[in-house]
């Protein structure tokens, strides 16, 4: 298929494009054949498995984040994706061709990298001109794309300028614009915002998600940042150790990690070891916790696992199974709410984030006593090996 | 999990990588230059090898060369002679640009710039020019002769002597490196747990650098064991390897016994190269990225001491310019002191006359112009090519190698290769051309490894993007990675050009009538005992060095300028 996007930056039309209805959020539900196709893809350096079977498929216009902690395999996905670097086996289809082992030259992407690149010595214009000088287009057209592309990157009038004379946040802006120049119909940004300020990094994010909506361009993006991939992609790509682990919605990653380790890298989560006890029941530290919701794995014990938001307080006292008593050990106060660490016995220590409306008028001193709840609906159970 | 789909239908129609157009020009050119290598570093040592295990007509006999020269005391007594003297320079020079260099590096005495620039004189003119100094301060009509109390200045002392002035800037250099990285943080932490001064030299200052003295000693030990220039002028009868090399080949032509000395000359320097490398590694791994850069506080007794100790040396090294430079107007030493041109009357002497200079000056432009070119596409291609690693070693080795080997034993290999009557390259033989890529391949590692460290500072994505963006990287290259690089090659340019106007050692094998060069002919009319022509002809060449590296500061200066543009205010 070809994609149906169309990449005119200078059509006003752009934000009520056909083409961005279809695509974004939705766009992985429908049946239409995936606009990039990675299968079985495997890279070794020497005995080492950077990327050990990776398969997946990314639909035209989507945002997909590659998210996971360094030396994960998403970087080499990525550099094999663009054809910088060649895997070991396994192949790759792009709009339905065949481009495992085609040089980057003849791939159609843009890219950005952590560093920029720019070109230090040619300026703003001269940079983002760079791919379309080649092309044979005029001088008075690259111009004129040259301007509307700042624009739309939000820096216009930066054209005699040169890179070291613009902050990172402006860099970054303008790495993207020259790789949106010759309209490619896959972008790649490779850790984007690591090397910005926080403040900078929250609002280009926004710039960033908004501009991909209104191109409606396939894009993905490497992060080890959850909550950067949380916030931009359509779905995340988790992985670990060279592979996939989920595939999802920011949401579903949230609320439904397949395994401990997406559970614990998205986001803060409780594990605590269980032991299987009569039905929709198991057994921690001695104590008796319903989870009729759990997932599939009931087996032999393993881990349950609930977020910190889905412990409350309460002070009903009734001998519903999943309320117990506990000793406040220490306190956070992050704003919205109050993480608390609390202790019931030498064995159970829980993590709870408990919204300060709940807590107003009370005050909370380490020692004291509380009673709280486990959200019965938000208790997932994971086997030994940290699998649902 | 979503991603169980199909396989399309149609299969995979390659199954490996496409090689682009840009890494098979890579890999073509990587190819050539590996080729060139190959023919002008590995094929004539491997000839000097060969040569010295075969006897005069070619017939193989083992270490026989190898065991008469072991046998005449004559000949052996050259290496330990050798080894004295290169011991007792290296010392001497050592402690000296150590001084030195402290006193740039951690005092706060001023006109530290002038001090630098002063210590770069000896390397503006060919060895031999200390030497002629030497003899005029010292000799048998010299100015201070007394001040030897009665021994000659020809012989070791001399030698000594002036191998000490010719090594010192190359000695301060490597020093003046490891004494500027040393981590002022140390220093701080010396302070705080109450260290004194000498406690602290010598558990801070001296570990610190010690891999820098490592390396100074065996890079100055090597240049002091092989150069030709200081000996031919001063040595008298006393004998060493170079100019027993000399001898061996130029005046008996008694090859087969010249390239056992080559060996002689070639071993320890291999040595000393591997030493060097080995000490430079450490020096890279004890200093952290995050140290920080120490920068002295004022003290007065130490800033005075240093101020007089470098002006001392500073001032023997422009009475040694000096003395020469005024010799060379004199008329005829020591009877008629009235100023005159007459020594600058080279093509009434022996030596090749001014053709001689504008033969050194069309070899050291030449040598700069196709060097830079070479050297620095090839370490271009060995850094952005990917895969054919083979090769790529193969470059690596070869580009290193050059520093191992001395120019008097490049020049004599370059005999056996080029001048063997089977070769087709024979014609280069005693042309422009053979001494252009002497000087190149001799002077290759230093500017090999500039060009190295400039690609290594530049972005590696740089190429990606291009390709990402379809621009073919020869064009990124010229639009971006050069002049990205343009300081490195200026440096580079500069540093082949000074070195071929003053180079001896490799060139005194390959020249004939017709390419006579400026410092050969300072050889010649020296030898013939016209030695303020040779003092003058010295001056000439300072003056061109001089001109170069003033042309050089200017187009860097303006450079610099222009990079600060690029990096903002």
């Amino acid at each position: 298929m070809s994609q149906a996007h169309s990449l005119d930056l200078f059509s006003d039309q752009l934000s009520e494009g056909p083409a961005v209805d279809g695509g974004a959020a939705q766009m992985h539900r429908t049946p239409s054949p995936p606009y990039l196709q990675v299968f079985d893809l495997v890279k070794k350096y020497g005995t080492f498995s950077a990327l050990d079977g990776v398969s997946l498929a990314i639909a035209a216009g989507e945002f997909i984040s590659f998210l996971g902690p360094s030396g994960c395999g998403k970087t080499t996905l990525l550099r094999a994706i663009a054809g910088l670097d060649f895997q070991t086996s396994g192949s790759l289809y792009q709009d339905g061709a065949d481009i495992s082992w085609l040089p980057p030259d003849q791939r159609d992407f843009g890219i950005v990298f952590q560093s920029y690149a720019l070109f230090p010595n040619l300026t703003v214009a001269e940079n983002i001109a760079y791919g379309l000088e080649n092309q044979g287009t005029k001088k008075h057209q690259i111009a004129e794309r040259v301007a509307g592309l700042l624009n739309n990157v939000g820096l216009p009038g930066a054209e005699k300028r040169f890179p070291g004379q613009l902050s990172g946040g402006q860099q970054q802006r303008v790495a993207l614009a020259r790789a949106l120049a010759p309209s490619p119909n896959l972008l790649l940004l490779d850790e984007p915002l690591s090397a910005l300020d926080a403040r900078v990094r929250v609002h280009l994010r926004r710039e960033i998600k908004a501009l991909q909506h209104r191109l409606g361009i396939t894009t993905i993006m490497v992060t080890h940042d959850q909550e950067e991939a949380m916030t931009m992609a359509d779905r995340i790509v988790v992985m670990n150790q060279g592979r996939i682990e989920q595939i999802g919605t920011p949401r579903e990653i949230y609320e439904n990690p397949v395994s401990v380790f997406v559970a614990q890298f998205v986001g803060t989560i409780n594990l605590l070891p269980f032991t299987p006890c009569g039905p929709d029941t198991v057994e921690v530290a001695g104590l008796k916790f319903r989870c009729p919701h759990s997932g599939r794995h009931k087996g032999t014990g393993g881990v349950l696992a609930i977020r910190p938001e889905d412990i409350e307080c309460t002070d009903v006292h009734d001998h519903d199974a999943n309320c117990i008593d506990v000793r406040v050990e220490s306190s956070e106060f992050l704003g919205a709410t109050m993480r608390l660490k609390l202790v019931q016995g030498p064995d159970l220590a829980l993590i709870a984030d408990v919204p300060i409306r709940a807590l107003r008028g009370s005050d909370i001193r380490p020692g004291q006593a509380m009673r709280v709840r486990l959200d019965a609906e938000r208790i997932r159970l994971f086997d030994e090996a940290g699998n649902c | 999990m979503d991603t169980l789909y199909k396989r399309p239908l149609r299969a995979p129609f390659r199954a490996g990588p496409v090689t682009s157009g840009d890494q098979l020009l890579l890999r073509g050119l990587a190819l050539l230059s590996a080729l060139l290598l190959v023919v002008t570093i590995l094929f004539p040592l491997y000839s000097m090898l060969a040569k010295s295990f075969h006897d005069a007509s070619g017939l193989f006999i083992g270490l026989e060369n190898f065991q008469r020269y072991f046998s005449e005391a004559s000949l052996y007594r050259a290496v330990s002679n050798s080894f004295v003297i290169a011991g007792m320079a290296t010392l001497i020079s050592l402690l000296l640009a150590f001084l030195y260099g402290y006193g740039l590096t951690r005092t706060c005495m001023p006109f530290k710039p002038l001090f630098r620039v002063v210590s770069l004189i000896p390397l503006l003119a060919p060895s031999l020019l200390p030497a002629i100094s030497l003899v005029y301060f010292f000799g048998n009509q010299g100015v201070a002769k007394e001040l030897l109390m009665g021994h000659s200045i020809y012989g070791p002392i001399g030698i000594v002597l002036g191998l000490v002035i010719w090594v010192f800037p190359s000695a301060l250099m490597i020093l003046m490196t490891s004494l500027s990285m040393t981590d002022a943080r140390l220093y701080e932490a010396a302070s705080v747990l109450k260290a004194g001064p000498i406690r602290t030299f010598f558990t801070v200052t001296l570990p610190g650098v010690k891999y820098g003295l490592i390396s100074a000693a065996f890079v100055v030990f090597t240049l002091t064991l092989t150069d030709f220039g200081v000996a031919k002028v001063i040595g008298g009868q006393y004998n060493v390897l170079a100019t027993d090399l000399f001898k061996q080949v130029i005046g008996q032509q008694n090859f087969q016994m010249g390239a056992v000395v080559g060996l002689m000359l070639l071993l320890p320097a291999i040595l000393a190269f591997f030493v060097d490398r080995y000490a430079r590694r450490k020096q890279v791994a004890i200093t952290g990225a995050r140290a920080v850069p120490y920068s002295p506080k004022p003290h007065a007794l130490r800033d005075r001491f240093f101020l007089l100790y470098c002006s001392l040396i500073g001032c023997l090294l422009i009475a040694m310019l000096g003395m020469a430079a005024y010799a060379s107007f004199v008329t005829f030493w020591p009877y008629d002191q009235t100023l005159s041109l007459k020594n600058y009357q080279f093509d009434m002497m022996d030596g090749g006359g001014w053709a001689a200079f504008y033969n050194s000056l069309q070899m050291a432009l030449l040598t700069a112009v196709f060097g830079t070119l070479f050297i620095f596409l090839t370490a271009y291609v060995s850094e952005r090519c990917h895969g054919w690693r083979p090769v790529l070693n193969l470059i690596g080795g070869l580009t290193l190698l050059p520093m191992a080997v001395p120019g008097m034993v490049l020049g004599l290999a370059y005999i056996f290769f080029f001048n063997a009557p089977d070769n087709p390259l024979n014609g280069f033989y005693g042309g422009m051309t053979i001494m252009v890529i002497s000087t190149i391949v001799h002077y290759y590692t230093v500017s090999h490894l500039t060009a190295v460290t400039a690609i290594k500072q530049m972005d590696p994505e740089i190429e990606a993007v291009g390709a990402s963006l379809k621009v073919p990287q020869y064009r990124t290259f010229c639009r971006v990675s050069l002049p990205l690089c343009l300081p490195a090659v200026l440096d580079i340019s500069t540093y082949l050009f000074s070195t071929a106007m003053t180079t001896i050692s490799a060139v005194i094998f390959l020249y004939s009538p017709d390419t006579f060069l400026a410092s050969i002919a300072m050889l010649h009319m020296e030898g013939a005992g016209d030695i303020a022509p040779s003092a003058a002809m010295a001056m000439v060449i300072v003056l061109t060095s001089t001109s170069v590296r003033l042309l050089h500061w200017l187009l860097t200066r303006r450079l610099s300028a222009r990079l600060q543009r690029w990096k903002g205010a």
